[in-house]
């Protein structure tokens, strides 16, 4: 195995062909020895520390292009000058940067935050794929990220999709052994449900808000009977204070603020995106629904 | 009529005997092999790596490997003469699709299929089922890696010596398998030093004697396409790729399908380093319970 300083390289590409779906990422590096045009070094390099790179895999300058031209790497344009305690990484336009290793994790680390926080948005919002690809960015610039993985988990089971369930248990799994994915999953879901109990209203943009001719047409009155004390029946409403002939999602959406839920004594919400997730999600068991006119005349729990 | 792919299976079988009957350890060597050389040639997976896009563009596309001629053909690929296509188009190889015995090797890149050693069969029979003379069979084989010839393996030989050579090492699958098993009891101090990497501690008599693993990694080329479904045994992705949507659904198919599925947590900033080892260790139990 031979040994060379990085001061002797630079970098002329990188070992992966990376989709546009998998971008930022970190990648290794390909280095061309300075003196020596013909020389390339591949990764993997056993060491791979303070100013010198280990590897067994010395190659030609035709190598790069050969691993190119079948997708296994990736060159760079203009080379860059390699150094002690740096990074190569890609952004999502495809553009190398070489930074400080410290400096590159603080920015993936802040990337992946921040992605996971936005997908958390978009799942309360109900907006499910954006949501989706907001996480696969999280878990692009950490691969160890366990929310990006329960992002997925949440919208795979709003689709019903118990074997894509079993899949990122997996990958769960692959992140943390020891991980009790279904408890993890169930702990994301509760947090998920307090955090859109405290976002105000006004502050969200839900794929589906109610539009202003859709409310008009609530205030026509045909819509809704008022009829207390009759039971509603939905697939997962148990009964309600008013009857509808309306499917209550639809209700959810024209009505927002008006409903409050309850499983047992543990009060569910009263906007359409918090029940939605609770009764899709959650499983939560029988629910008791209210809807509330005017909204502030809900006091206290039903005494059902 | 002669079958040249059988000529030569006969031909190296013949050479590497007298080559061990001249050495006497490598002689006594091949006497005593135990059952472990005969599970290791007879069961051994076939891989076959790649970078994300092109996994990508495997498993939502025909859910096929494909030659570069036919990738070429369909657009999905433009012919890179700085590519592999130079080497697979002097050999004849390019519309052939590369796998070889054996775990991942240079470049592992991040993603990775396994087949059946069964794959081979079916490439071997007509429609109805009857063995196909060796020269017609839809996949061949070679004990090395064909694509080093020309730059690496035989490097200052001319080039029509290099084609030449490449085609007197050309033989049936899946037929190579005993020549395969002959190889490792004799070359190979233990044949799991064909699996971890280690090597023959005998270059053997093929004239190669440049070159890393791609000189003894023995290399199955399957006609223009192998379909994945009834012949994959497993994948390997790390966990970014495995939890793309497309490739959740996938995955949840293959698993179905009892394709075994290893997702890992790459080490980016090492690159091509993680996916030999996750192999080694899933062939290593897989011919364990071959047993």
């Amino acid at each position: 195995m031979n040994t060379w300083n990085l001061k002797d390289l630079e970098i002329v590409g990188y070992a992966e062909s990376l989709p546009d779906d998998l971008l930022p990422a970190v990648v290794a590096p390909i280095y061309r020895v300075r003196e020596d045009d013909d020389t390339l070094l591949m990764p993997p390099f056993d060491a791979h520390q303070g100013d010198k790179v280990k590897t067994t895999h010395v190659r030609r300058r035709a190598e790069l292009d050969r691993l190119v031209g079948n997708e296994q790497a990736t060159g760079i344009d203009k080379s860059i000058p390699a150094a002690p305690g740096q990074l190569l990484w890609i952004d999502e336009s495809r553009r190398p940067h070489y930074q400080s290793a410290e400096q590159v994790r603080s920015h993936f680390q802040y990337l992946a935050t921040a992605y996971l926080g936005l997908a958390r948005e978009a799942l309360i919002l109900q907006r499910f794929d954006h949501a989706d690809k907001l996480a696969q960015k999280a878990i692009n610039a950490d691969n160890r990220s366990l929310d990006a993985v329960l992002v997925a988990a949440v919208v795979e089971r709003m689709r019903g999709n118990n074997d894509v369930l079993d899949v990122l248990s997996d990958i769960a799994k692959a992140i943390d052994p020891q991980i009790d994915f279904q408890q993890q999953l169930e702990i994301y879901l509760e947090g998920l449900l307090q955090d859109n109990r405290n976002v105000p209203i006004s502050n969200l943009t839900p794929d589906h808000a109610p539009s202003q001719s859709s409310i008009a047409s609530l205030a026509e009155g045909l819509d809704i009977a008022d009829f207390p004390e009759t039971l509603c029946v939905t697939s997962f409403v148990d009964r309600c204070n008013v009857a509808f002939q309306r499917e209550l999602p639809a209700l959810l959406e024209t009505e927002p603020r008006k409903f409050v839920a309850y499983a047992g004594d543990k009060r569910l919400g009263i906007d359409e995106n918090e029940f939605y997730l609770r009764e899709r999600l959650a499983h939560a068991g029988p629910i008791a629904l209210f809807y509330v006119e005017p909204q502030d005349q809900e006091l206290a729990a039903p005494l059902w | 009529m002669s079958d040249r792919h059988e000529e030569n299976l006969a031909r190296l079988r013949q050479e590497l005997l007298h080559y061990a009957n001249l050495k006497p350890s490598l002689a006594k060597r091949h006497m005593s092999a135990d059952e472990d050389c005969e599970r290791f040639a007879a069961g051994m997976p076939l891989c076959h790596s790649c970078g994300s896009s092109a996994f990508q563009q495997i498993c939502s596309g025909k859910d096929t490997l494909m030659s570069t001629k036919r990738l070429v053909e369909l657009g999905i690929r433009s012919l890179d003469p700085r590519g592999s296509s130079r080497v697979e188009e002097l050999l004849g190889t390019i519309d052939n699709v590369f796998t070889f015995a054996g775990p991942f090797r240079y470049p592992y890149t991040e993603c990775g299929f396994l087949f059946t050693s069964g794959t081979e069969h079916s490439f071997a029979i007509d429609d109805i089922g009857n063995t196909l003379p060796a020269g017609q069979r839809r996949a061949t084989a070679s004990p090395f890696d064909t694509g080093g010839i020309i730059d690496y393996l035989l490097p200052n030989v001319a080039l029509a010596n290099q084609i030449q050579f490449h085609r007197r090492h050309e033989i049936p699958v899946p037929d190579y398998r005993s020549y395969f098993r002959e190889t490792l009891s004799i070359l190979f101090s233990s044949p799991w030093h064909y699996l971890d990497g280690t090597g023959p501690d005998d270059p053997g008599p093929i004239e190669v004697k440049e070159g890393d693993d791609r000189r003894w990694t023995f290399e199955v080329r399957f006609k223009s396409e192998l379909p994945l479904p009834g012949n994959l045994l497993a994948v390997f992705l790390p966990t970014r790729t495995a939890r793309q949507s497309w490739a959740r659904e996938k995955i949840a198919a293959w698993k179905r399908d009892g394709v075994g599925v290893d997702i890992y947590v790459p080490n980016d900033e090492n690159g091509w380093g993680t996916l030999l080892g996750r192999s080694i260790l899933y062939i290593t139990d897989y011919l364990h319970k071959l047993r």
